[in-house]
């Protein structure tokens, strides 16, 4: 039943004392959030410091919350806010928006949905899928970030760009540069 | 313009980039995270019921109990700032202040048949003012009673009293019966200790003062203030003396100063002259 109830509604139950149900939230968004905060600063040690740090930030803030936005875009924008912290903290992490624009096809178009259990399929569908990590992986830390916001936590332009800070404009030209850059990235396979 | 309509197709979900990275290796957090994350928020929820409840009523009841406690003392402080701080008993205060008014009140004389209206009601309301102004009985303000220490009202001689103190005009006299009587009628529990108290301080010598002994006593100061009249008693001792020396024409005329001077004093049949 409670499975049902959407997140909104779970943070106020959560807020108003029902403990039960913050359960279920943290099992919905434990993964996303987990692999957001890891593919972004690329080590799991501090991808579980920071994890472990917007849980807690979420469970105090709780009485604050007002549902005016969806759940997964306040709690994103609690980690994007704990993920720039860091990145002042080591300026190692370079987040810079390096625009590229370079018109791409699509190979992985061409690529079946369903490998149907082909092993050849298989192999391949398997070396693109760690290309596209490493491509990932390689991306501007914001265009990234968009990325995975978009993949991990489902959230559209406009989510993205209230999760981040930024314009909607902003937020549409990080993901497409993303984009363009992942799809040459898999172009270079064929 | 192509990478808008990549953007475009991405977005609509047409794209393989979201299927390929769903095939991608799903990072988990450890489990030890995950018990520790649950295990916090459980605490802080369960942390809240016993505090909250204390909130919710403490902090207003503290205000209202404040407030009430500023307010009570706001009306008192008045009272506390004008009221002299008294060593006497209620009862003594009271009958003190009504002896006080009753001293600086002018005494007139009441005609026979003449109402005296004792406002005992205002005694009262001098008893709970303290040195607030009075209404007289004429209607006009009396200055505020000087405070009297706390001493316990003096006992007077009951019955027989110095000739000097029957020094008492017989209006005063009427007067006090009068009032007496009237205080007496009162059913009011102020009142009863008053007239209990004028009661000790007008004993009955003063209540007897009746014309006759009146007019007697101001025969015997003036007699006693000229020094030619002695005592009644010694008097008629002279005049017996003189009868028993035969010199009855002198005890007659003696007799006859005497029976003028004190008409109502009973003399003795063997000193009679005949």
């Amino acid at each position: 039943m409670r499975e049902e109830v959407d997140d909104e509604q779970l943070m106020e139950l959560y807020r108003d004392g029902d403990a039960g149900v913050f359960d279920i939230l943290y099992r919905r968004h434990k993964g996303g959030l987990y692999r957001y905060l890891f593919r972004l600063c690329k080590q799991q040690s501090i991808a579980d410091e920071l994890f472990q740090d917007v849980w807690s930030n979420i469970i105090r803030s709780r009485e604050r919350y007002q549902p005016t936005a969806k759940f997964s875009t306040f709690l994103y924008q609690v980690a994007h806010h704990r993920l720039i912290d860091h990145v002042r903290q080591n300026p190692e992490i370079h987040l810079s928006l390096d625009a590229e624009n370079e018109e791409s096809e699509s190979l992985v178009e061409q690529l079946p949905a369903d490998p149907g259990g082909q092993p050849e399929i298989l192999v391949e569908r398997k070396r693109l899928v760690e290309n596209l990590v490493n491509n990932i992986e390689a991306l501007p830390a914001l265009q990234r970030e968009a990325f995975l916001l978009r993949e991990e936590a489902g959230l559209s332009l406009e989510e993205i760009a209230q999760a981040t800070g930024v314009t909607q404009e902003t937020a549409k030209s990080r993901l497409r540069y993303a984009v363009a850059k992942l799809r040459d990235g898999l172009k270079g396979l064929r | 313009m192509s990478q808008d309509r990549e953007l475009e197709t991405y977005l609509q979900g047409k794209g393989d980039l979201s299927q390929l990275y769903a095939d991608a290796q799903k990072v988990e957090p450890p489990a030890h995270l995950d018990a520790a994350i649950l295990a916090q928020a459980h605490r802080a929820v369960n942390a809240r019921p016993g505090i909250k409840p204390r909130r919710r009523w403490a902090v207003p009841l503290g205000m209202v109990a404040s407030l009430f406690a500023v307010v009570m003392i706001g009306l008192q402080l008045p009272y506390l700032l004008k009221e002299p701080v008294s060593l006497q008993s209620p009862t003594e205060a009271k009958v003190a202040a009504v002896m006080d008014q009753r001293a600086a009140e002018p005494a007139p004389a009441l005609q026979p048949g003449e109402r005296k209206d004792i406002q005992v009601g205002n005694e009262e309301k001098s008893e709970i003012t303290g040195n607030k102004p009075v209404l007289t009985e004429a209607g006009a303000y009396a200055p505020p009673a000087a405070p009297r220490a706390a001493a316990p009202m003096p006992a007077m001689p009951a019955p027989v009293m110095p000739a000097k103190r029957l020094e008492m005009k017989e209006s005063a006299a009427v007067e006090n019966m009068g009032a007496l009587s009237r205080e007496k009628k009162s059913a009011n529990t102020g009142e009863s200790i008053v007239n209990d108290a004028l009661e000790q301080r007008v004993p009955a010598a003063a209540v007897l003062a009746a014309p006759q002994r009146a007019q007697t006593g101001r025969a015997l100061q003036e007699a006693e203030a000229d020094g030619k009249a002695p005592l009644p008693e010694e008097w008629l001792m002279r005049i017996k003396k003189l009868k028993q020396d035969g010199k009855l024409e002198e005890a007659g005329k003696e007799l006859a100063a005497f029976k003028k001077r004190y008409p109502d004093f009973p003399v003795p049949a063997g000193i009679e002259v005949r």
